[in-house]
């Protein structure tokens, strides 16, 4: 499973937007920030909450479970209560396909 | 013809009539009844939410997003060489199959013996031993509440059928074996079977859940056990299902008074697995002995769910579950007992141990204890841990490798459920996918 | 010899008057309006009306969680209102200026305010309803640098620190009732102290429910600076009233490299009648966070009062080396339920933590003890003990053990012990024999049971709560 996987399609999200697509039972969120795509595991490291059910706030997703917030782009946790940083993917876009690499 | 659900609650509830109507229920009109009436539970719970607490650990908002579909035929495309290879070398048994959830006849030695035991497929049985099987079927498994019996009563084709009667001791071991095809999309399968050992009698059922590829379907077991005063059964689950798959089960239990049983578990297959054992001791003098071995790699997420119910007094429980975790993997082990007002004198003890693998890999436990008596001795504990470095630097002193070295303390880690296995052709064969599955992970560059 | 457990006599709370003070209360509900009164009434800068307006915006998406092991009736959260204050001079300057009617409730429940009549040692903040009616040993305690007060006064005194620390721990969208109490809270404490500064008395609070139909949304912040150390202590009572009021408080603690802070509650709101009628529903979030290296963090609690009890003072370890502790003793008798336990968050390297909690039913109580242990990734070493015991007194009532433990990191050293049991009928033999009445044994072996949790008190405390257990098993047994 070490090869770039594809996910989503490019027009699946527009600019803001964070979505939730699955590898398996692997839930991922990818999202649009200025132009740029970042995918994240869709679960929340302080109960597991799905995360993209939240908002987005520019490179910032905010869990409207328990109030967590994280950086989509490093997984930096930004408030509690989460205390462990979130799995970021690398992602690579090739035409309209969006591809992660879970490893 | 295909039935699909596209994993909304609507559409698993409005299938039923298209599966009614599809020619795939052969079962009696009774059950047809039983079906509708099951339904309208998933109706009003869908899957469970995390905010759940029996499903804190797993989220589940994968199966209410994925399609899945009732599909195929069963046997057609499985040779009986398949099959063979699925069994226990020097094991005496009684083989039934099932391929997709389906009967497979050929393959299966269907069993009416002299004595009056009973192993066949549960929809032959609920049309030749009607009353028999509507005594017991769908009276232990909640599928009001339990969304997944809900389903697995309104969906189930077939399952295995077992009876002993009253006074006798049935000692060949039944192999029940459970194999998933590839059938070009994800399927739903709803395996249902009954056990029902009579007053004084004994049984030995091996549940076994294989896949002939590595493709993704939603496999959603219920089995109901029934044990009669003073009966032993002897239960196993073993589940090596494909690595995508999305596996869950449930094992109820009703212990009639002075019962004993064994349940082992062995799970190793499956991207998404629940466990569920629910043993009910609601006879006095009743023993209940739990062992279960898990081991996950890669990104797989296992969730043992336990519930002993003690309803009666005098009874005993033992859990003794132990997890090996490697990768990315999850482990939850929920084990709740509870001792119910009037249940005097229990006795019940829990233990969860595990080790984590890698760094990566991650154990929820949560050993729960319900009491609403005071007069019972009830402990629980729980380790988690690396390989005892220490025991590894003994072995190594005495001139073990290191591969050996965590080889054999693995065995010993493994062991600690295995070894309470009676069938012994079973056991060693276990030993030896356990040692394959570590060899494997120590080539990955694994436990350390 | 067999003891009777049924026998069951009324034992009266002894706190349950109600203090006939004029007090102004605004109209019952919970709209925008409503935290737009408060705040003005509060003089708040407009970041906060912001701030809680925001966690009402959250909160009306929140729904109220059941998962805890507790069975009451639905709150109507528009029938309760949510600001009550004695309608005399706000702010005191000295004591002739407080209510005479409030500080002669102060000095029933054995606080006198008067600084010569306190014990040596204390200073206390005497909250009344929705604010804080006068705080003493101020001046005493600037001197040192150490800032107490009300946390309405640290709003207009101190907005730096406030808008620094002020949901840093509990965010607001945390949970239902941290975001309520985010939206709607009134007074609580406040306390600072500066770098390498040990407090030279003991901190404490009182909290005092007095008006009908109304909540107390307390919220208490307490900064400890690197090398300082506080020991702080809360007390709460109420009314003795046929309905059910609302208690939800939000408790922040921040403590920096070195530091330490000592936090002890003796909880002994309303508890309701032998039939469960009325009595407190106490719904707190606690939450410390140790920052800094080698900081320490450390809750003790008596819970004997409230109907129902749903609190989980927790401490999340980030400082490589810090420690976390929580000693609990919660007794439920009667028709009272506890849920409550502990969250210890292991971030940092060397990590250590340890619970202690001893759970004790009687009558039809039920008891329950959670308790999360997590150990995250970068724990390297992490420890943790816990010894959770139930004691049950009786067969109608109910004891529960729900510990959660969660790892990441396998270097961890766990342990886990819990136990459940009865008083024995040889100890009940033991002491009858030498005289002591039913009572009074089960009073010695359940403060026996406790003593783990008892020595973490500050002192005259200790001796306090002792008596308090005593009072709330009276009729438990006979």
């Amino acid at each position: 499973m070490s090869d770039f996987q594809k996910v989503a399609k490019v027009s699946d999200i527009a600019e803001g937007e964070v979505q939730s697509f699955f590898i398996n039972a692997e839930a991922i969120a990818v999202c649009r920030v200025e132009g740029n795509f970042y995918a994240f595991k869709d679960e929340c490291t302080h109960q597991s909450f799905t995360l993209s059910d939240g908002d987005l706030d520019g490179e910032r997703i905010i869990c409207c479970y328990h109030g967590a917030e994280f950086n989509v782009k490093t997984g930096e946790v930004l408030c509690l209560p989460a205390v462990e940083p979130l799995e970021v993917y690398p992602v690579r876009i090739d035409g309209d396909d969006i591809l992660i690499k879970l490893d | 013809m295909a039935i699909v659900f596209d994993g909304t609650r609507e559409s698993y509830v409005e299938g039923l009539s298209e599966f009614l109507g599809s020619g795939r229920n052969t079962l009696p009109e009774w059950v047809t009844d039983l079906r509708r009436e099951a339904i309208s539970g998933f109706g009003n719970t869908g899957f469970p939410m995390l905010s759940d607490e029996e499903w804190r650990f797993t989220n589940l908002d994968v199966l209410r997003r994925t399609s899945f579909s009732i599909v195929g035929n069963g046997i057609s495309d499985v040779s009986e060489k398949t099959v063979d290879s699925y069994g226990f070398s020097g094991l005496s048994c009684v083989r039934l199959v099932f391929v997709n959830g389906r009967f497979a006849s050929p393959p299966s030695d269907e069993l009416r013996d002299e004595e009056g035991v009973i192993a066949t497929s549960l929809s032959k049985a609920a049309c030749e031993y009607s009353d028999l099987v509507r005594n017991h079927l769908a009276r232990y498994a909640d599928y009001e509440k339990d969304p997944f019996i809900s389903l697995n009563t309104s969906y189930f084709e077939d399952g295995v059928f077992i009876y002993v009667p009253d006074g006798v001791v049935f000692e060949k071991p039944v192999h029940v074996l459970y194999i998933s095809t590839d059938e070009g999309q994800p399927m739903f399968v709803n395996p249902r079977n009954l056990i029902v050992v009579g007053q004084s009698s004994g049984a030995k059922v091996v549940e076994h859940y294989v896949s002939t590829s590595q493709n993704v379907y939603f496999s959603n077991v219920v089995t109901e056990v029934v044990c009669g005063e003073n009966a032993n059964l002897e239960h196993y689950r073993l589940e090596f299902e494909s690595q995508k798959a999305f596996n869950f089960s449930t094992l109820r239990v009703n212990q009639r008074k002075n019962s004993n049983i064994a349940s082992h578990s062995v799970l190793c297959g499956g991207a998404l697995v629940r466990n569920n054992i629910h043993p009910v001791l609601a006879g006095e003098g009743c023993n209940s002995d739990i062992y279960g071995l898990f081991m996950s790699e890669g990104r797989q997420h296992m969730d043992n769910f336990m519930r002993v119910e003690h309803a009666s007094p005098h009874c005993d429980s033992r859990q003794f579950y132990n997890g090996v975790l490697d990768g990315r993997s999850k482990g939850v082990f929920h084990g709740r007992i509870m001792v119910h007002e009037g249940a005097e004198k229990t006795d019940a003890k829990q233990t969860n141990r595990n080790l984590l693998l890698s760094d990566m890999a991650q154990i929820d436990t949560k050993p729960q204890l319900e009491i609403y008596n005071d007069d019972v001795k009830c402990t629980h504990g729980a380790t988690i841990g690396q390989m005892d470095e220490e025991a590894l630097f003994y072995l190594c002193s005495r001139g073990i490798p290191m591969r050996k070295a965590k080889i054999i303390m693995l065995r010993a880690f493994t062991n600690e459920t295995l070894e309470n296995m009676s069938i012994s052709s079973i056991r060693d064969a276990l030993e030896d996918s356990v040692m394959q599955w570590f060899e494997r992970r120590l080539e990955n560059g694994s436990g350390r | 010899m067999s003891v009777d457990f049924e026998k069951l006599a009324q034992e009266e709370y002894k706190y349950g008057f109600v203090t006939d003070v004029e007090q102004e209360i605004v109209p019952k509900g919970l709209n925008e309006d409503t935290i737009r009164l408060i705040s003005s009434k509060k003089n708040e800068p407009e970041w906060l009306l912001e701030w809680r307006l925001g966690a009402y915006e959250r909160w009306k998406k929140m729904n109220e969680p059941r998962w805890a092991f507790l069975r009451y009736p639905k709150i109507d959260f528009n029938d309760i209102s949510y600001y009550a204050a004695p309608k005399s001079n706000p702010r005191p300057k000295s004591l002739d200026e407080i209510d005479p009617e409030i500080k002669e409730t102060y000095d029933k429940l054995g606080i006198p305010l008067e600084e010569q009549k306190m014990l040596a040692g204390v200073a206390v903040d005497a909250v009344f309803d929705s604010v804080s009616v006068f705080t003493t040993f101020k001046e005493k305690l600037a001197e040192e640098g150490v800032i107490f007060c009300s946390i309405s006064e640290a709003v207009e005194e101190h907005p730096g620190l406030v808008r620094k620390y002020l949901g840093s721990v509990v965010p607001r969208g945390d949970n239902f009732y941290a975001a309520l109490n985010s939206a709607v809270f009134t007074d609580g404490s406040f306390v600072y102290v500066p770098k390498g500064v040990r407090c030279p008395m003991e901190l404490s609070t009182y909290f005092r429910i007095n008006a009908e139909n109304t909540g107390q949304f307390e919220r208490t912040l307490i900064i400890a600076e690197e090398g300082s150390y506080v020991s702080y202590l809360e007390g709460c009572t109420a009314p003795q009233r046929d309905d059910s009021q609302l208690h939800a408080a939000v408790v922040e603690l921040i403590a920096h490299d070195d530091a330490t802070i000592k936090y002890s509650t003796i909880q002994n709101w309303y508890p309701g009648d032998k039939q469960g009628k009325g009595g407190i529903y106490n719904f707190v979030t606690k939450r410390g966070r140790c920052v800094g290296r080698a900081s320490r963090i450390s809750w003790t609690q008596v819970e004997t009062g409230s109907a129902i009890t749903w609190k989980y003072p927790s401490c999340v370890l980030e400082g490589d080396n810090s420690v976390g502790e929580f000693y609990s003793v919660a007794l439920t008798n009667r028709l009272q339920q506890a849920d409550t336990g502990t969250k210890m968050v292991h971030v940092g390297k060397n990590t250590s933590s340890t619970i202690i909690s001893k759970g004790i039913s009687a009558g039809e109580g039920q008891n329950i003890y959670r308790g999360l242990v997590e150990i995250g990734k970068n724990a390297e070493k992490a420890r943790n003990y816990t010894q959770c015991d139930s004691m049950l007194i009786g067969d109608r009532c109910g004891a529960h053990t729900f510990p959660y433990i969660e790892v990441k990191n396998s270097t961890a050293h766990m342990e886990h012990e819990a136990s459940t049991s009865k008083i024995g009928e040889d100890q009940m033999f033991y002491c009858r024999q030498r005289g002591l009445s039913a009572e009074d044994a089960v009073s010695l072996i359940v403060n026996g049971f406790c003593k783990e949790v008892f020595k973490e008190l500050p002192f005259e405390f200790a001796v306090e709560a002792e008596k308090l257990l005593s009072v709330s098993l009276e009729g438990s047994v006979g």
